[in-house]
C-alpha cells in the first residue's frame, strides 16, 4: 500500500530570518522596476507622438498637458494601491521559496540535535515531494546506521 | 567632348525640379495656385473642429465660426543666422469680435502665420505666431494664454478688411525679442491658423503666399 503523503499547512506568511526578506526584495524590485520602465516609456512615447501630432506649443499645452496631468493624478492614486498588491503578492511568492528552505533548516537542526524521528514534510503546493522522499530515505538510512552503530 | 543624349535628357527633365524657391533666394516658398497644394504641401492639424481651408483665385482662404485647425508644413535646414526672413502676403476678410482689450481672454485671429521650433522634450518646443490684430499696436508681443512657449507677435495692426498687406519679418530678431535668447534648434515647421473657437464667431483670412528663409 502506498504510503499516505503528509503535508503541512502554511500558518505564517512571513518567516523569521533573512531569506524571505531577500526573496521579497528581489521579487518586488523585479516586478516594480520593469513595470515602471515600461509604463514610463509608454507614457512618454504616447505623449511624444501626440505632441508631434498637435505640433503647436499652445495646442500641446491646451490639449495634451491637461490630459497628462489627469493621467498623473490617476497614477498618483493608483500606483500606491498597485505597490501594496505587489508587496502582498511578493510576500506570498517569497514565502513559497523561502518556506521550504526554512522548514528544512529547522528539521535538519532537530535531527542534528538527536531527534531521529523527524521526517521532512513540505507543503502540498511546494511540489517538493521527490526531495522530501529522498531526504526521508537519507534520514532512514542515517537512523538505521545510528541504531546499528 | 561628346554629351550622351540620355544624360542630356535626364538633365532637361530635372531642370523644372530646381525649385523656384532656390531661384528666389528663399529656401522654401508656398503659393496657392490650386486646391491640390493643400494636400501635397500642407497637413491639417485639428485642435477644436475643422477650419474650412480652400484655394480661390490664387490665394488660400480660411474661414471658421467655432473651430480651430491649422495648416502645417515641415521645413528642413532653415538656418536663421543666414536666412532669417519670413515673408508673406495676407488680408483679413472678417475679424472675429474681440474683447477689445489686452486681457487675452480671446485668442481668435482671422489669420496667424506660425513658426514652430521643436525641442528634444516636447514640452520645451516653442513657437512664434504672427497675427493681424485690429487694435494692438504693431510689434506688440503677447504670451499665448495657455503657454509662455508660444509668443504672439502683432505683425499687422488695424481693423481694415479686404486689403492685401505684405510682411517681411526677421524671425531670428523676433525670436530673440520674444524669448530673450537665440533659438536652441532650427525651426521645424511653418503653420497657418484661422480660428474662432474662443468666441464662436466668424473669422476669415487669406494668404497669397508664404516665403520661408530669405537672406537678411
Amino acid at each position: 500500500m502506498e504510503e499516505q503523503k503528509q503535508y503541512i499547512v502554511r500558518k505564517k506568511y512571513f518567516i523569521r530570518g533573512d531569506i524571505q526578506r531577500r526573496y521579497l526584495f528581489m521579487i518586488i524590485i523585479s516586478a516594480i522596476v520593469p513595470a515602471f520602465l515600461v509604463a514610463a516609456c509608454l507614457y512618454y512615447l504616447m505623449a511624444e507622438m501626440m505632441a508631434q501630432e498637435l505640433a503647436f506649443p499652445d495646442a500641446i499645452y491646451a490639449h495634451l498637458v491637461p490630459v497628462l496631468k489627469k493621467i498623473g493624478y490617476i497614477m498618483l492614486i493608483g500606483l500606491p494601491i498597485v505597490f501594496v498588491f505587489i508587496f502582498f503578492w511578493g510576500v506570498i511568492i517569497s514565502h513559497r521559496f523561502a518556506g521550504p528552505i526554512h522548514r528544512l533548516e529547522e528539521d535538519l537542526t532537530k535531527v542534528l540535535g538527536g531527534d531521529l524521528s523527524i521526517r521532512v514534510k513540505f507543503r502540498k503546493r511546494d511540489r517538493l515531494d521527490n526531495l522530501s522522499q529522498l531526504l526521508n530515505k537519507l534520514l532512514d538510512e542515517f537512523a538505521r546506521g545510528k541504531k546499528g552503530g | 567632348m561628346k554629351t550622351h543624349p540620355g544624360l542630356l535628357f535626364i538633365v532637361i527633365c530635372l531642370l523644372p525640379l530646381i525649385s523656384i524657391a532656390t531661384l528666389s533666394g528663399y529656401i522654401r516658398t508656398y503659393s496657392f495656385p490650386s486646391e491640390s497644394v493643400l494636400k501635397t504641401e500642407w497637413k491639417e492639424k485639428i485642435f477644436n473642429g475643422k477650419t474650412e481651408y480652400g484655394v480661390k483665385e490664387g490665394f488660400l482662404f480660411g474661414r471658421t465660426k467655432e473651430n480651430s485647425s491649422a495648416l502645417y508644413s515641415e521645413v528642413a535646414n532653415w538656418d536663421l543666422t543666414k536666412n532669417p526672413i519670413l515673408s508673406w502676403e495676407w488680408r483679413v476678410e472678417k475679424f472675429p469680435p474681440r474683447q477689445g482689450d489686452l486681457s487675452r481672454q480671446s485668442e481668435d485671429y482671422p489669420m496667424r502665420v506660425i513658426i514652430v521650433f521643436p525641442a528634444r522634450i516636447f514640452l520645451n518646443s516653442k513657437a512664434i505666431a504672427y497675427a493681424w490684430d485690429p487694435k494692438a499696436p504693431k510689434d506688440t508681443i503677447y504670451n499665448s494664454a495657455v503657454t509662455k512657449n508660444m509668443k504672439i507677435i502683432v505683425a499687422e495692426s488695424g481693423a481694415e478688411t479686404m486689403t492685401w498687406k505684405t510682411e517681411n519679418r526677421n524671425v531670428l530678431q523676433d525670436y530673440v525679442r520674444a524669448f530673450g535668447e537665440k533659438p536652441a534648434r532650427l525651426p521645424g515647421a511653418v503653420g497657418i491658423l484661422v480660428d474662432a473657437d474662443d468666441e464662436k464667431q466668424w473669422s476669415e483670412g487669406n494668404v497669397r503666399y508664404v516665403n520661408v528663409g530669405g537672406p537678411s
